[in-house]
């Protein structure tokens, strides 16, 4: 299938004034103007078939929203190269606007004092929707989002998880080809965060929808989307399968076990039992933990071994924790050669 | 893609949603009933302390430098009618300064409409009307007053009214664009730049020369209200025929706005990274 | 309170032996006067955007006094004092002041001030201080060198004039700090700030003799704001500035302004108890 968002090498300058505080600072900058250089991003590719979902991470700062704005035509890019749907969106801003749709978490775009469904009709007007999808549409949205009790009501009444629903409504009636989602779920609680993925996920599968979503929230993740690209100081960390990415990257899978009888710290009675096999044992006294970093290798059999050298009071398995393997990530953790190898596989299949 | 309301001409497209925005945001306005009023009385009251100024000058002596109260009513309804319709209709360019800092101006740029249109609509001030209301009396008591009305004075005041309002417009514009190169900027410095048009309330040659000429270019509002006064009230000399060139100012300072507007769309980052 | 904090250590040590609400009131002053110095380009620029007018009715009065000596007995040099003193004094509690309480209203900031030991008005005058030593001391700095070395304004009619006049100028700071209080009292029924303020601003104006001197409004107009309390803004200090009416009538004008305060403080203490209670009923 084609790419409908294609970026290649992507670099964005920002221009800082370096100014020293105080008015005399102020009038020295005005004379002779000096600034520094922010490189927010060092060279990004980034290229997303149609229908795909793509969550898009990386720690603050490290250039996802600039990503962003460089997709959707509001940045123009240093140098590189972007398309969406064929478009340049920064020269080709309308155009641009009517193939996609951006949700900005906690910034709403419905009109605060007026009833939602006014603001739902203007919209369609501004985006030059025409009158019969307008209504097969709204039909759909009104069913999906359960959005009949609010058309209504004036956004400024609405609670969050209502106004949401409604702005979902709002981004999707001009019937976008990619979908930006932008933080979508910062301050939702976490019933109306599932609702939330639930109604994007559907809206994904049901209408074909190319999904891009940034996000701090690894439920999003985890849930909406299957491929993963880990921005990291301005540049591609890793692209490719979230479970992949979990498996490869994160703290392997650990067994913790509380012995019968302790050992002392240092003891090798336990790593012996597992001579040449990819684990890692460390621990004092009673309580001691094997890391499996060999994937071949499953806990069953880790606890079949202990099991049959000492006395087991406690068996716990540990699985990582998607948190863990993010950060895991973000601390540049990630085994770039294995991954980079993996990367052509997963965007083959 | 060939849906029908593509078709539509661009112009009208846009001239009908703007109008549709506007009547959306009176609509809001209206939600808030006893701010409505209020806030077309303190404008009202704010503008009547200079006209109280006027009134209470003109009980006192007869004339200054030979205009009476009646040819100063009209500049100051030439002066505040512009005004009051761009609090009307483009006011938006006064919140620039925090859209922009605070990075919802991305939403602008990410409709298919023209950024310079959504900022124009952005919001609706309601003590335009207060200002616009009082400015079309004092233009009409004037010129009354002064017994002007010849054949040609109503299409020459809605020709001087509308590019008056495109001048101010556009000053309003550049004035608050600065934020784009400034983010720090307070809003002080386009209020002084667009109070500087209370100098036009007055006849021109009340003021030393330097700021004549700096009040016909810097911002030029001399030509909404004084030139054009000249030519209504059928006196000044030869500088009444400047008072014809206030479309071709406004055009010209809308046309720097326009390009300054390029330079500032270019020059937005938006807030975070 | 962080600038509690540090006003007070800044207080020398004689102060332990007040009592405790007037250390809360200095810090309060001292805090908004921190404030505005922190704001000072803005103050700055505030100040230089009002100076608009006092250009034009320079030049304005100049052009009429070519043609005429006197106007409603007033001679160019004294009109220009006036215009200038007038802007000065206007300036001493500006619209920042005004948006200060308004908005310590409107949020709510109000409900942690009235926890406060202290008097609410107090503590809102306390804060009109702090802003107004740097925002009108400036103003009126500005306007009165300026006045003298550009605009060759008239010196005080003699010394024991200027002591009154620096008396009623005190005076004259907290009449319209009080009417500014009363005025933003408004703000518990309705959002619209601007609008308030503006139409206080405007009324504060024209009937403080800010606009034009009283004397020169109509006989019957000038009868009844001649006696209002808003002449104490600007029309009675610089009155006694100019020496008009000799010495004895300045002493008099004094005592007016001065009781309009009381009767001002009182009116602001009781309109504040009932637009408090009257929100606390509302729930709002």
């Amino acid at each position: 299938m084609a790419d409908v968002v294609v970026a290649d090498a992507l670099t964005k300058q920002f221009r800082r004034p370096d100014k020293t505080p105080g008015v005399r600072g102020a009038v020295r900058h005005l004379v002779r103007p000096s600034f520094s250089h922010v490189e927010a991003l060092r060279g990004v590719s980034l290229h997303v078939a149609e229908g795909e979902s793509v969550a898009y991470i990386g720690p603050n700062g490290a250039g996802k929203s600039t990503t962003v704005k460089l997709l959707t035509g509001v940045l123009a890019p240093t140098s590189g190269r972007v398309r969406v749907c064929g478009l340049d969106p920064y020269t080709d801003r309308t155009a641009n606007a009517r193939n996609i749709s951006v949700v900005f978490g906690q910034r709403t775009q419905l009109w605060w004092d007026i009833a939602v469904l006014e603001s739902l009709r203007l919209l369609a007007d501004i985006y030059s929707v025409p009158a019969a999808s307008y209504r097969s549409t709204m039909e759909e949205l009104v069913d999906v989002l359960d959005l009949g009790p609010l058309l209504a009501v004036p956004a400024r009444q609405l609670s969050l998880g209502q106004r949401m629903r409604c702005d979902l409504a709002a981004a999707l009636l001009h019937s976008p080809r990619v979908f930006f989602l932008d933080e979508p779920t910062i301050g939702l609680d976490v019933s109306v965060k599932a609702r939330f993925r639930d109604l994007v996920g559907r809206m994904h599968r049901e209408r074909g929808l190319t999904v891009l979503l940034t996000s701090h929230d690894l439920g999003d993740i985890e849930q909406l989307c299957p491929r993963v690209v880990v921005i990291d100081r301005g540049l591609v960390a890793y692209d490719g399968a979230y479970a992949r990415l979990a498996a490869e990257a994160g703290h392997r899978r650990r067994v913790v076990v509380t012995l019968a009888d302790g050992l002392p710290e240092g003891s090798t009675v336990l790593s012996d039992l597992f001579a040449g096999e990819g684990v890692d044992v460390a621990g004092a006294g009673a309580s001691w933990t094997v890391r499996i970093d060999d994937p071949a290798t499953t806990p069953g059999a880790v606890i079949a071994r202990l099991a049959a050298g000492v006395a087991l009071a406690d068996v716990r398995i540990e699985e990582p924790s998607a948190e863990a393997v993010i950060r895991q990530v973000y601390e540049g953790g990630v085994p770039g050669a294995a991954l980079s190898a993996t990367v052509e596989q997963d965007r083959g299949a | 893609m060939g849906d029908p309301a593509r078709a539509e001409q661009p112009v009208r497209r846009l001239a009908r949603i703007y109008v549709r925005l506007r009547v959306l945001q009176l609509r809001s306005a209206l939600e808030y009933r006893g701010d409505f009023w209020l806030s077309i009385l303190g404008a009202v009251l704010q503008q009547l302390t200079g006209v109280v100024f006027a009134v209470v000058l003109f009980t006192s002596v007869p004339d200054v430098l030979g205009w009476g109260p009646w040819e100063v009513a009209l500049l100051f309804g030439l002066v505040m009618l512009p005004a009051g319709l761009v609090e009307l209709l483009s006011d938006g360019p006064w919140s620039l300064r925090t859209t922009v800092n605070s990075g919802s101006f991305d939403r602008v740029l990410l409709r298919p409409l023209p950024p310079a249109l959504q900022v124009a609509a952005e919001h609706f001030t309601v003590h335009g009307l207060g200002n616009a209301l009082l400015g079309a009396v004092l233009v009409v008591a004037g010129l009354t007053g002064a017994d002007a009305w010849r054949w040609w004075t109503v299409p020459f005041l809605v020709l001087t009214v509308v590019a008056g309002t495109v001048l101010v417009t556009a000053v309003t514009f550049l004035a608050n664009m600065v934020v784009f190169w400034e983010p720090s900027a307070t809003s002080t410095f386009p209020v002084f730049v667009v109070l500087t048009r209370d100098f036009a309330k007055f006849p021109l040659d009340l003021y030393p020369p330097a700021l004549q000429v700096v009040l016909s270019s810097l911002p030029p509002f001399a030509f909404t209200s004084c030139f054009p006064a000249l030519l209504l009230l059928d006196r000044g000399g030869s500088l009444r025929w400047l008072g014809l060139a206030t479309p071709l100012v406004a055009a010209l300072v809308a046309l720097l706005a326009a390009v300054a507007w390029r330079a500032a769309l270019r020059r937005y980052e938006g807030a975070g990274h | 309170m962080r600038e509690r904090g540090t006003v007070s250590r800044s207080r020398p040590a004689r102060d332990v032996g007040r009592t405790r609400p007037r250390r809360g009131v200095l810090a309060i002053a001292g805090a908004a006067l921190q404030q505005a110095v922190a704001y000072r380009a803005t103050t700055a620029l505030g100040i230089a955007l009002t100076f608009v007018w006092v250009i034009i009715q320079y030049y304005l009065w100049r052009s009429v006094y070519a043609a005429r000596p006197v106007v409603g007995g007033f001679d160019f040099e004294t009109m220009r004092t006036y215009v200038v003193l007038a802007y000065g004094l206007n300036a001493l509690v500006g619209w920042r002041i005004a948006s200060e309480m308004m908005s310590s209203i409107r949020t709510g900031a109000v409900t942690l001030d009235v926890l406060r030991p202290i008097d609410y008005r107090t503590a809102q005058l306390a804060r009109a201080a702090g802003w107004g030593v740097v925002e009108g001391a400036l103003s009126l700095l500005v306007s009165i060198v300026v006045g003298l070395l550009l605009l060759r304004i008239s010196p005080p009619a003699g010394p024991v004039e200027l002591v009154l006049f620096a008396v009623s100028v005190v005076l004259a700071f907290v009449t319209k700090a009080l009417l500014v209080f009363l005025g933003s009292l408004l703000m518990f029924w309705t959002t619209n700030g601007l609008g308030v303020m503006w139409s206080l601003q405007a009324l504060i104006q024209v009937l403080s003799g800010g606009v034009v001197p009283l004397s020169l409004l109509p006989s019957a107009v000038g009868a009844v704001v001649e006696v209002l309390p808003f002449r104490g803004v600007v029309w009675t200090p610089v009155g006694i500035y100019l020496g008009l009416g000799g010495l004895g009538r300045g002493v008099a004008l004094l005592g007016l302004q001065a009781l309009w305060v009381c009767v001002l403080w009182f009116a602001a203490g009781r309109a504040w108890r009932r637009a408090f209670a009257a929100v606390e009923v509302q729930g709002g």
